[in-house]
């Protein structure tokens, strides 16, 4: 047993993370060193942030009292949205998969040692996740704000021990749930089930973030009369805790540290009790049972599918195409996690724009044009044709991939227009007549019908924009780890994408006033849109262009590069020789020469 | 009509996976294509295919090289890999009619043609379960229907007898000098012998990426003065003393 557990914690703790998406060059140490360090770089900005603040202060401690709450509050609830996070994305890896059962099952290794090591490795991950989100913040934060009366050092120990409790309530709430559902159903409805209990508890973790109001003015209005907020915000009963450990004498603390203790006790003992009996009842029932197949009720959905691929897509390129990307992004749950996490954030982000009408808080009028509603549409729209572009670029099974280029026998531009139509149906489409039932239902005629032309406007600006340049069909190629290049760049699109989007609908909604002013916004808006399509058509169809199967790392060496299309040359990897003004702009072009 | 192989070369780092392999492969007749484990058998056939290229020579097809029209020459061939690897979310029937419509296959007759592969290799009734559940032999014939959807003139097979059970085997040997006798270009490799040496009219032996035997099996036959293909394939492409081995094989068992 004692050389039997290290093997199994190692091969367990490298298949928390999906090997089978990486390219052939891609790095799992170099993706977990990247992982650690975002989330290390996090905790130094905050420290920066929210710790620096309490340093240079001159206030005395009693009249920063609501702040420090507050911040205790969003820390402690950072932490609880990562651990919850990495517990949506090792969700298939805390059960025994038919792998290991097929593969550890004969061998002669005793269930203990298995359970043991299973645990050891999630602890490990875990473990490494919590301390690297707060290895700075959890070292000057509770310093910081600490009560000199109470000891510096109790302080610390306090922060730490609720900050593992914190992660450790999340992520055995999670495990707790699942181990339920395996506990309650039929392995293969179990299985079913899980991919979307998945989906929602990754709704929660997002919601829970991004909704959860400021502690101090939660707490001081319901202080008398505990209420429905304090029994469900989980960050609240651990600011509890910290109190409580803090020897904090206010009677607000009690109840919440109680409730986090109380849960925490639940959450740990049946998170133990139902994976413990997962492991015993079901290694066997994994062996038996076959995959996820199709239900005779899925088979009607999907003929349904297939009946409005036939009617709307005269093409077979296009049809296959299409069917591939709603078929993968349905039934892979790496593909859908991963879209449902863009969902999630551009769901939790509209929702903290529309906050205000939730709480009853705004001036404005719901069932009139406003701000927070048109930008929230906006948002979503963003989020879903961004997400699902991100998405296609993960692979799944990338081995079977040679079916594609053995049949590729249509121009690389007719594949692209068949992504293209992938991502308009599979995404802006669906979202375009939420929008419209939204829309039309909350606001009058006119104004609803003029904000949703300009949501399919942008949808297809959004779709030419997110598609220019890729070169793949849909989940078929290798995918490298991105460079720091890339984060930066997402990054600065995202924050751009926030600010423009604000500024436009303040726009939109002076326009949606006036007619004729609508008319010259939505002209001006559509020629944008038609300058994009033109742009990736062009793209698209340059003759030197052809499908992308494998991801190139970045270039150790770049090239100075000082000719007048060097614009191009960054993806020329991809492009055989032939025009070098293909694919470029005519300004660009006129600038050549 | 043929496919010709003049001089190929495979180079991985340096180091030859495959060293000047000529030979053609003619309509109408079967080309058996042998050799040990990693002798370059499964590279040569993905050069033929495109997906890799060749560090030097030239594959020919009717005199024309196939780099000249690449589409061309992916719409007349047709290809069963060596491994079954096929995307497990779709099921039998989803993934033959996104072949078909890959390759732009009328509609009318798509389905109608895919359901009469899936009834003739015993696959209808599990046509809607998803191929992660389909066992090796099933996949291996949901690759077989796949490659010869389209009706294509050259159809290259690597291993396409592995992971079938007798009754499918027996078929397949039938359908591939079938298919030679409707003057396709068959080259199809294999481990088993007896097999090829039934199907075959044409012999390629490759040892060590090098042709070693490359004649029709009544010549070599003739040539060797040998009465089998094993014999034959024993000769000139085994170096190992394998009664020695299995011998010391149980000697370490043992130790």
């Amino acid at each position: 047993m004692k050389r039997q557990l290290p093997v199994l914690h190692r091969l367990f703790l490298a298949r928390m993370i999906d090997l089978e998406i990486l390219s052939a060059r891609g790095d799992v140490r170099d993706l977990v060193v990247r992982f650690v360090s975002v989330l290390a770089a996090f905790s130094l900005v905050l420290t920066y942030m929210i710790g620096g603040r309490y340093f240079s202060t001159t206030l005395p401690r009693a009249r920063l009292l609501y702040s420090i709450w507050n911040d205790e509050e969003f820390l402690i609830s950072a932490t609880i949205a990562v651990a919850g996070l990495f517990a949506v994305l090792a969700w298939n890896a805390v059960f025994p998969d038919r792998r290991d059962c097929l593969l550890l099952g004969p061998l002669p290794i005793s269930t203990p040692v298995i359970i043991l090591a299973k645990l050891s490795a999630m602890a490990t991950a875990l473990s490494v996740s919590l301390i690297a989100l707060n290895i700075f913040t959890g070292l000057v934060f509770p310093l910081a704000v600490a009560d000199p009366a109470s000891g510096l050092m109790r302080a610390l120990v306090a922060w730490w021990i609720v900050i593992l409790a914190a992660g450790v309530f999340i992520f055995s709430a999670m495990l707790a749930l699942q181990g339920l559902a395996a506990q309650l159903m039929t392995w293969s409805l179990f299985l079913r089930v899980s991919g979307f209990l998945q989906l929602v508890a990754l709704a929660c973790v997002i919601a829970l973030f991004f909704v959860t109001p400021p502690f101090a003015a939660t707490v001081l209005h319901l202080s008398d009369h505990p209420g429905f907020l304090l029994q469900v915000l989980p960050s609240f009963w651990f600011i509890g805790l910290l109190h409580l450990l803090n020897s904090d004498s206010n009677p607000v603390f009690t109840p919440l540290a109680n409730i986090a203790l109380r849960n925490l006790s639940v959450a740990v003992a049946l998170a133990a009790l139902t994976w413990a009996l997962s492991y015993y009842r079901n290694i066997r029932r994994i062996v038996q049972a076959p995959d996820i197949a199709p239900s005779a009720r899925g088979q009607i959905i999907a003929r349904f599918f297939r009946f409005v691929a036939f009617g709307f897509l005269a093409k077979p390129l296009d049809r296959a195409i299409v069917m591939f990307t709603a078929r993968t992004m349905a039934r892979s749950r790496q593909h859908r996690l991963l879209l449902a996490v863009w969902g999630g954030i551009g769901f939790a982000t509209a929702l903290a724009f529309s906050r205000t009408f939730l709480e009853d808080r705004s001036a404005l009028r719901w069932d009139r044009p406003n701000v927070p509603f048109l930008i929230a549409g906006l948002l979503l729209l963003f989020c879903a044709i961004a997400g699902a572009r991100a998405t296609f670029a993960f692979p799944l099974a990338l081995p079977a991939n040679w079916i594609f280029r053995i049949t590729a026998v249509h121009s690389p531009g007719a594949y692209f227009a068949a992504v293209r139509k992938s991502l308009i149906a599979l995404c802006a489409i669906p979202l375009w007549m939420i929008a419209a039932l939204a829309y039309f239902w909350i606001w009058p005629g006119r104004p609803a019908l003029e904000h949703l032309l300009i949501l399919i406007v942008a949808g297809l600006l959004l779709v030419d924009r997110s598609l220019y340049r890729f070169r793949k069909i849909p989940f078929t190629c290798s995918w490298l780890p991105a460079g720091v290049q890339l984060k930066v760049r997402m990054g600065v699109y995202i924050l751009l994408f926030l600010l423009l989007a604000g500024l436009f609908t303040q726009i939109e909604l002076r326009t949606l006033q006036k007619f004729p002013r609508f008319l010259v916004f939505f002209m001006v808006f559509t020629a944008a849109a038609v300058w994009a399509r033109r742009r990736s058509a062009e793209f698209a169809n340059s003759p030197a262009n052809r499908l992308q199967f494998e991801d190139v790392p970045p270039a150790d060496v770049f090239a100075l590069d000082l000719r007048p299309d060097g614009e191009w040359s960054s993806d020329e990897a991809y492009v055989d020789a032939g025009n070098p003004q293909a694919g470029q702009l005519p300004l660009t072009r006129a600038q050549g020469l | 009509m043929s496919l010709e192989l003049r001089g190929i070369t495979k180079l991985y780092s340096g180091i030859p996976a495959v060293k000047d392999v000529s030979f053609i492969a003619r309509a109408g007749e079967v080309t058996g294509y042998l050799g040990p484990n990693g002798s370059g058998k499964s590279t040569t056939l993905k050069m033929i295919t495109g997906l890799i290229e060749p560090s030097a020579g030239g594959i020919f097809f009717q005199g024309e090289p196939i780099g000249r029209d690449r589409i061309a020459h992916r719409q007349r061939l047709g290809y069963v890999p060596e491994e079954p690897h096929i995307y497990p979310h779709l099921t039998g029937f989803e993934y033959l009619e996104m072949i078909g419509q890959l390759r732009s296959l009328p509609e009318r007759t798509l389905t109608a043609k895919i359901d009469g592969f899936l009834q003739l290799f015993s696959l209808y009734a599990d046509r809607y379960v998803p191929i992660s559940s389909y066992s090796k032999g099933m996949r291996q014939k949901v690759l077989l229907a796949a490659a010869l959807l389209h009706n294509p003139e050259i159809i290259l097979l690597d291993e396409p007898f592995s992971g079938l059970d007798v009754n499918s085997a027996l078929v397949l040997r039938n359908l591939i000098s079938r298919l030679a006798a409707r003057g396709k270009v068959v080259l199809f490799s294999s481990h088993e012998l007896e097999t090829v040496e039934r199907v075959s009219s044409h012999i390629v032996i490759l040892h060590k990426g090098h042709v070693v035997a490359n004649d029709s099996i009544e010549q070599l036959r003739a040539l060797m003065a040998l009465p089998t293909l094993e014999r034959i394939f024993t000769e000139l492409a085994i170096e190992q003393d394998t009664e020695g081995i299995g011998g010391q094989i149980i000697d370490l068992i043992e130790s």
